[in-house]
């Protein structure tokens, strides 16, 4: 083989050889966004760490506090840009489960929600958790549709039309996902 | 033994050269069409997808100027088919680690993929691969041809000199008298 060749020959070697790193870490950083994603999407990933109604004394009114929690147990970090939820009480009282027929029309009902920009969404890193403190002084007229089961003592509450955003990593792709619904006495 | 050896050392050569070539052009293209997940990005994707392949068939096509022209198709045709291997195993990855559940949408993905990396790839691989392996020849001759070459060069001049020294002309030059 003669000299050119020769330098050919091993450019080639030193282009395959940083083809190889691409290969293999593009393949890794793959595996790792699909595992993120799977895991992040998977059960008990996005749930209440702690919920709390308390009554304020001698009034109607209500002070609401839910503290959500996302984990992300995959290998690349997540950035949590948009969340969404229905906050339903329901009335025990009335012995209809709490998604048949119009029931939640009649329900004490707030939404919440927090929608961020991705440059300045918080990121969870890989084996983390977020946690979203959420609140409302609940006042009106409507405060009387709270009500504690007579039962249990609790306040029965419906979390429901669960909707998140989210990125992983520097990919650009936008994730959406919609959790399970929540029932949950507090 | 000896040519055997030689034989089996051509096929190992035919077979890295064809490997690495089909693991720069799957590099490269996943990089470039799959710009989120590679470690360096392009700022024109397309130029990389277009060039990448025709620049790797091209050197491969130089490296193999020993082999037949035959057997710088064969290599193409290799070459591409490893490429789209290489390529489908990226895509089926995470299924294979486990982390997602196979659906029909993958599979529709996985399988547009594949065919527009083959239609892409083939023609620019065969190109740079024939035309590599043609300039490959003329500039890099094998050693072989390059003997072959300086001998039959120092036959003619002795020849040449052969006919100087008896005072004839060369057939050529005869055939062109009236």
């Amino acid at each position: 083989m003669n000299r050119v060749a020769l330098l050919i020959a091993l450019g080639y070697l030193g282009l395959g050889l940083v083809a190889g790193g691409i290969y293999v870490s593009s393949v890794a950083k793959f595996v790792g966004y699909s595992e993120t994603i799977f895991r992040f999407e998977g059960p008990g990933q996005v749930r209440v760490e702690s919920a709390n109604f308390t009554q304020d004394p001698g009034t109607e009114n209500w002070t609401i506090r839910i503290t959500w929690r996302f984990v992300n147990n995959g290998r690349l970090p997540i950035i949590l840009q948009s969340f969404l939820f229905e906050l339903y009480v329901d009335n025990r009282s009335d012995p209809t489960p709490w998604y048949v027929g119009g029931k939640q029309a009649l329900e004490f009902h707030r939404t919440g929600s927090f929608f961020l920009d991705r440059t300045i969404a918080p990121t969870i890193d890989p084996g983390g958790y977020y946690e979203w403190p959420w609140g409302v002084n609940a006042t009106g007229p409507d405060t009387s549709k709270i009500v504690r089961d007579p039962g249990t003592g609790k306040v029965w509450i419906v979390l429901t039309d669960l909707r998140i955003v989210f990125f992983v990593a520097d990919v650009e792709s936008r994730q959406e996902f919609f959790p399970s619904d929540l029932y949950l006495g507090v | 033994m000896v040519a055997l050896t030689e034989r089996v050392r051509d096929a190992g050569m035919f077979l890295a050269w064809s490997f690495l070539g089909a693991l720069i052009v799957a590099a490269f293209f996943i990089a470039a069409f799959f710009g989120d997940f590679g470690p360096i990005r392009f700022t024109d994707p397309g130029i990389a997808i277009l060039f990448m392949p025709l620049f790797t068939a091209f050197i491969l096509g130089m490296l193999l100027t020993r082999y037949e022209l035959i057997v710088a198709v064969i290599s193409a045709l290799f070459t591409t088919i490893l490429a789209v291997v290489l390529i489908v195993l990226f895509l089926v990855a995470p299924l294979m680690a486990g982390v997602v559940t196979e659906g029909a949408s993958l599979q529709q993905f996985v399988l547009q993929r594949v065919a527009l990396s083959a239609v892409l790839l083939f023609p620019l691989v065969l190109l740079g691969c024939v035309v590599g392996r043609a300039i490959g020849e003329k500039i890099l001759p094998p050693e072989e041809t390059r003997k072959r070459r300086e001998e039959l060069a120092v036959e003619t001049r002795a020849w040449h000199e052969q006919l100087a020294k008896t005072g004839a002309k060369p057939p050529a030059d005869e055939a062109r008298k009236p």
